[in-house]
């Protein structure tokens, strides 16, 4: 019996059918038995590697950093079914919906990640699997910062983004084009709440502004005074505590460090949301100092601050000698809602203790944690060489601040903040490359220990290497932003048009935060 | 019968012979006129061979075509590609322009299939335009093709819409594409056969009405504005638009005109059948007609449309920031493309070349033709020399924040990212130069480069062994004067210009074989007028192993010698005798005219051209 030709052509047709679909469908690896094992940990990229992480966080997609044809990752847990992903290039991107069910089903498990790759010869090799634990307790859905390019001036891009930390969904809250191409910073939510916020903008053409968001509203107010700049919402809703700072930014001419800025003078006040007024205690701002960077305690009875002696007389233009002898304290005052009045500040952490500048404190919701950058002087971590977060228990007498990592001191962090369930801390670190921020995650358990901190996933682990944004101010908030751009852009819109006020020589740069 | 298909095998012929010519002409005039190489200079256009580029891009309206323009736009790089893809891209508009125009009109309107591809051709010569421009009309022409060769109906109109929205709309600005969608519109209801009132009052609107729409969202997606730099259309009104408004009239004039035409052309192919083929007299006609449009589009080309100034200034900017100096000079001294950085240019040229002492002022000089120093420049061609020159010198703070400021303008500019790799791989922060390198690396141009410093930097991460690297490194600025460079903040104007001196002294203390920051130290002094600093300044080219001073210092010592009270110390560095002898006959002269330097001008001009002493009569005589 003969095939007819047409019977050929059919077979030959799904050979090379076959054929195709065996290169298009990358293999797994064989049993683990016929696997040459590798005593060590495979390199990943981002380094995913014996992490705390939150039962409701996006996919850890990540890019195996070893040699290799063909990658395959097996993720499996004491309950849920074992995920598998092959790849022809490293990069492993797990299905959303079945890490979220493996995560769902291991709350307070480990996850186990197997990592095999295929060398030049056909051999695959096993790695020694790395174990990550899953929290009890989540994070909060979204997080909210600003994203730009580090430049030196307020031209290029900038954005304020919400991301949903459950996906990699992320949004822009306002653009710079919207602000009048000026700069906008330091926005601030009550009390984690994605529908109460403000923050700051300068418009080039315009005049620096406040804009206040209540639900699906917003509107702008120019508090009277110097402009605003670092600020505290009180969780009474009422007052909001910032900052005015004259700021200089300078320009060292070597060194890995290019640029720099200094708080040339500073002080605190307070903004009454409903009437409108301003007010500067005098106990916080006793002559002589630098006070900044307020932030209220969860149940508003303290008012935290970093703060300062000036070394330099208030005439002085940029005092940037000085500024390696500028070390700040963490101070507190108490607060009387009622009478809005403050006590005497007393230290919390002093800088004749810790030896540097201890700045950005940041109380825990549930009270107990302060958590400060440490830089060696001067009032900007963002800028600094070497700035690591330290934590201090607020509940316990006399203890003592310690640093979040102990084993290497430079970290590049700043900018942190709590979770609302005081379990999860991010921050803004340079950690990885020395000039361009990302976003770190890090769990802080019952006793105060921190977990190693991972950077945020992305939708291609390789983002992150190749992305020349960088990023600094997170805030958690508990839900997505529901004020739309364009009533920020409507209420916003005076402040972009009207005549900038005329300069004064010693006021010229206030408040002006450079972008770090 | 046989007879007749022989007539219009030869005129197809005669058609695709003209045709033929017109690429020919348009391929030779792309190699030799235009050059795409200096197009993709003057644009730099964006782009990254990432999902996540592709997948921003096609968020929004336009983006298709945006993005395969873009990525056309990236083969200019490679000369012979940028010109092909420009043919292919004339060839595709000819040929569906005349599948239109046989439709709209029979074989009567074959000319009229050129004016698309000749306005195209004026076009792609310029080196302000996006190469976007041809695959949007492409889409546009292959679409209303599309619509007329099928059913007609409303539904239809708006499925290919809707898909021109999104593929093409504001690819090219909101005004341009109003106006091609109403053309579109118009041309499609007179394609159709059906009512054309209706046509011409429904559906432009509709597709005004989508396209505002398609604006709308397209600008509310910026995803591709943050990472990339690439924002949806604006509208602008150009050359560009003007053109295709006269497109547009055209279209629109054609569909009043449909009718008539429509008619002759039944009646032309009804007597096609039993007519003799068209006479002899006729072709060579048309043949001649065709070939002075031809003749016609050249020298348009070569006159009105030529954009000669954007050819010049993308071909110094090649040659400076490609550090083809030899080249640039050579090209300046055959009185080649000049413009206002042309001193500059030249000076670092000379510099290069090892000749700025000797040749400096054989070439017209300004005071300030040598460190540029403007802060409000909003070229970035100019930044990135001004990078160049900070990273050369060693003030790599300097031309980092150079380079932070010319990033803004250029937004993800591979040139800025390179120098920025380039400014932390010599500053040893290997992790911050990965990121731009990694950037680069989905770059199709830059692709090549930065993996090959990837690799470098894989196999030796401190860069030891990189002769360039090191280089840099020896001049580098270690010991910060931050004190001096920040005495002049409130003069931001003034600082740089008055910085000069120490900004270079600084260097040379840091390092006294910093070659470049001596010679320019010298060379600021003598274009400043002063010579006589110059002078103190000459025995520190002992360190740099000079023995005999070079033609232009040499003068400056003579002059600085008469101006010091003691005289210089020249470290015993000898003086040639022709300039022992230039400035014997430049005193003479002087003392001829009495020491009046207005009155010796026109000898000096005559006699001493190419001297400093030329220079510093003509600096002081404010000429």
């Amino acid at each position: 019996m003969t095939l007819r030709p047409r019977w050929w052509r059919m077979a030959g047709a799904a050979l090379a059918v076959l054929l195709v679909a065996r290169w298009l469908w990358p293999a797994g690896p064989p049993a683990a038995g016929r696997c040459e094992s590798v005593a060590r940990a495979p390199r990943l990229r981002p380094d995913y590697a014996g992490l705390v992480i939150p039962p409701n966080i996006a996919p850890l997609n990540l890019r195996v950093a070893e040699p290799g044809t063909r990658y395959h990752v097996r993720l499996s847990a004491a309950r849920g079914r074992r995920l598998d992903v092959t790849s022809r290039s490293g990069v492993i991107s797990l299905p959303q919906r079945r890490w979220r069910e493996l995560l769902s089903a291991n709350r307070g498990g480990d996850l186990r990640l197997e990592v095999f790759a295929r060398g030049a010869r056909g051999r695959w090799q096993r790695f020694e699997p790395v174990v990550n634990h899953v929290a009890e307790q989540p994070v909060d859905d979204y997080v909210v910062y600003r994203r730009f390019r580090p430049f030196y001036n307020s031209t290029g891009a900038l954005l304020i983004c919400q991301r949903d930390l459950r996906s990699f969904v992320e949004r822009a809250v306002i653009t710079r084009d919207e602000v009048g191409g000026g700069c906008m910073n330091c926005h601030t939510f009550r009390d984690r709440r994605p529908d109460s916020f403000l923050f700051h903008s300068r418009p080039k053409a315009g005049v620096p502004a406040m804009t206040l968001v209540s639900g699906n509203s917003a509107r702008t107010v120019q508090p009277d005074g110097p402009p605003a700049g670092y600020a505290s919402w009180h969780p009474g809703g009422r007052t909001i505590a910032y900052s005015r700072n004259k700021i200089m930014q300078y320009f060292p001419q070597a060194g890995p460090r290019s640029k720099a800025a200094l708080d040339a003078a500073s002080s605190l006040a307070l903004y009454d949301v409903y009437s409108g007024r301003v007010t500067v205690p005098t106990a916080l701002n006793p002559p002589g100092r630098l006070p900044t960077f307020p932030c209220w305690s969860p149940d508003g009875r303290w008012l935290y601050f970093a703060s300062a002696p000036r070394l330099w007389p208030t005439t002085r233009f940029m005092p940037i000698e000085e500024q390696a002898r500028v070390r700040y304290d963490i101070q507190r005052a108490a607060y009387d809602p009622a009478t809005s009045a403050f006590g005497q500040p007393e230290t919390v952490v002093a800088a004749r203790d810790t030896g540097g500048s201890a700045l950005e404190p940041r109380i825990s919701p549930d009270g107990r944690w302060l958590v400060f950058s440490l830089t060696d002087s001067g009032s900007f971590p963002v800028f600094a060489e070497r700035s690591d977060l330290y934590l201090l228990d607020l509940q316990r007498p006399g203890s003592r601040p310690v640093p979040l990592e102990a084993e290497s001191p430079t970290r590049h962090d700043s900018f942190h903040a709590w979770s609302g369930n005081s379990r999860w801390l991010v921050c803004a670190s340079k950690r990885d490359n020395g000039l361009l921020a990302r976003l770190y995650l890090r769990y802080i358990d019952a006793e105060g220990r921190a977990s190693k901190p991972f950077v945020l996933p992305q939708r291609d682990p390789r983002d992150d290497d190749r992305n020349p944004a960088t990023y600094n101010v997170p805030e958690f908030v508990s839900g997505p932003i529901t004020v739309s751009r364009a009533e920020l852009k409507r209420a916003l819109a005076p402040t972009c048009t009207a005549p900038a006020r005329p300069a004064e020589p010693e006021k010229r740069q206030e408040a002006q935060t450079p972008d770090g | 019968m046989a007879s007749t298909r022989r007539a219009w095998q030869l005129a197809r012929l005669t058609t695709a012979r003209i045709d033929g010519l017109l690429l020919v002409w348009f391929s030779l005039h792309l190699v030799y006129a235009v050059q795409p190489y200096l197009i993709y200079q003057a644009q730099q256009p964006p782009f990254a061979c990432t999902r996540g580029f592709a997948a921003d891009l096609l968020g929004y309206s336009g983006g298709p075509v945006r993005y395969v323009g873009l990525f056309l736009a990236q083969l200019d790089a490679f000369n012979a590609a940028g010109v092909l893809v420009r043919v292919v891209i004339a060839l595709l508009i000819g040929v569906l322009t005349s599948a239109l125009f046989q439709r709209l009109a029979g074989g009567r309107a074959r000319a009229a299939r050129l004016l698309p591809v000749v306005l195209y051709m004026l076009l792609a010569a310029r080196y302000d335009q996006p190469l976007l421009l041809g695959p949007m009309l492409v889409a546009m022409l292959a679409s209303a093709l599309i619509f007329a060769s099928g059913p007609t109906g409303l539904g239809r109109y708006l499925v290919l819409l809707a898909a021109l929205i999104y593929g093409v709309a504001g690819a090219a600005g909101p005004a341009t594409t109003y106006l091609l969608v109403l053309a579109f519109g118009a041309l499609c209801g007179a394609l159709s056969g059906s009512s054309r009132r209706l046509a011409l009052a429904v559906y432009p609107a509709l597709g005004v009405a989508a396209v505002s729409l398609a604006d709308l969202l397209g600008l509310q997606a910026l995803p591709a504005q943050w990472r990339y730099g690439i924002a949806p259309g604006r509208l602008t009104v150009d050359l560009a638009v003007s053109l295709w408004l006269l497109y547009a009239v055209a279209a629109i004039a054609a569909v009043y005109v449909a009718d008539p035409l429509r008619a002759r052309c039944h009646a032309w192919r009804a007597a096609r059948a039993g007519a003799a083929p068209s006479s002899g007299g006729r072709r060579v006609r048309r043949l001649l007609g065709e070939v002075a449009l031809v003749a016609l589009v050249a020298v348009l080309a070569a006159t009105v449309a030529a954009d000669k100034a954007g050819r010049q200034r993308a071909r110094m900017d090649f040659l400076a920031l490609h550090g083809q100096w030899g080249q640039l000079l050579a090209e300046l001294e055959r009185g080649g493309p000049r413009h206002e950085l042309a001193p500059f240019d030249v000076n670092r040229a000379l510099f290069a070349q090892g000749r700025l002492g000797e040749a400096m002022f054989q070439v017209p000089q300004r005071a300030d033709a040598l460190l540029l120093s403007v802060e409000t420049t909003y070229v970035l061609a100019t930044r990135i020399r001004m990078v160049d020159q900070w990273l050369d010198l060693g003030r790599l703070n300097l031309a980092e924040y150079a380079l932070h400021n010319a990033w803004v303008l250029g937004d993800d500019n591979p040139v800025v990212l390179s120098r920025l790799a380039q400014l932390y791989m010599v500053k040893g922060m290997s992790s911050a130069a990965r990121t731009y390198l990694r950037t680069l690396s989905d770059n199709l141009v830059w692709r090549r480069w930065a993996q090959r410093e990837l690799h470098r930097l894989a196999v030796d991460p401190t860069l030891a062994s990189s002769p360039e690297v090191l280089r840099r490194r020896a001049v580098m600025l270690r010991g910060d004067d931050l004190l001096h460079i920040n005495r002049y903040a409130d003069k931001a104007e003034e600082r740089a210009w008055h910085l000069v001196p120490e900004i270079l002294s600084s260097l040379l203390r840091e390092n006294p074989r910093n070659r470049m920051a001596l010679d320019y130290l010298i060379a600021h002094f003598l274009l400043e007028g002063h010579p006589e600093y110059a002078a103190l300044e000459m025995h520190r080219l002992r360190d740099c192993g000079v023995t005999e001073l070079p033609r232009a210092w040499a003068e400056a010592a003579l002059l600085g010698r008469d101006l010091l009270p003691t005289p210089p110390d020249l470290a015993s560095l000898t003086i040639p005798e022709s300039a022992q002898e230039r400035y014997w006959q430049f005193r003479t002269i002087v003392k001829r005219n009495r020491g009046s330097m207005a009155a010796a001008y026109p000898e000096l001009q005559r006699e001493m051209s190419g001297t400093y002493f030329l220079y510093l009569v003509r600096l002081g005589l404010g000429r």
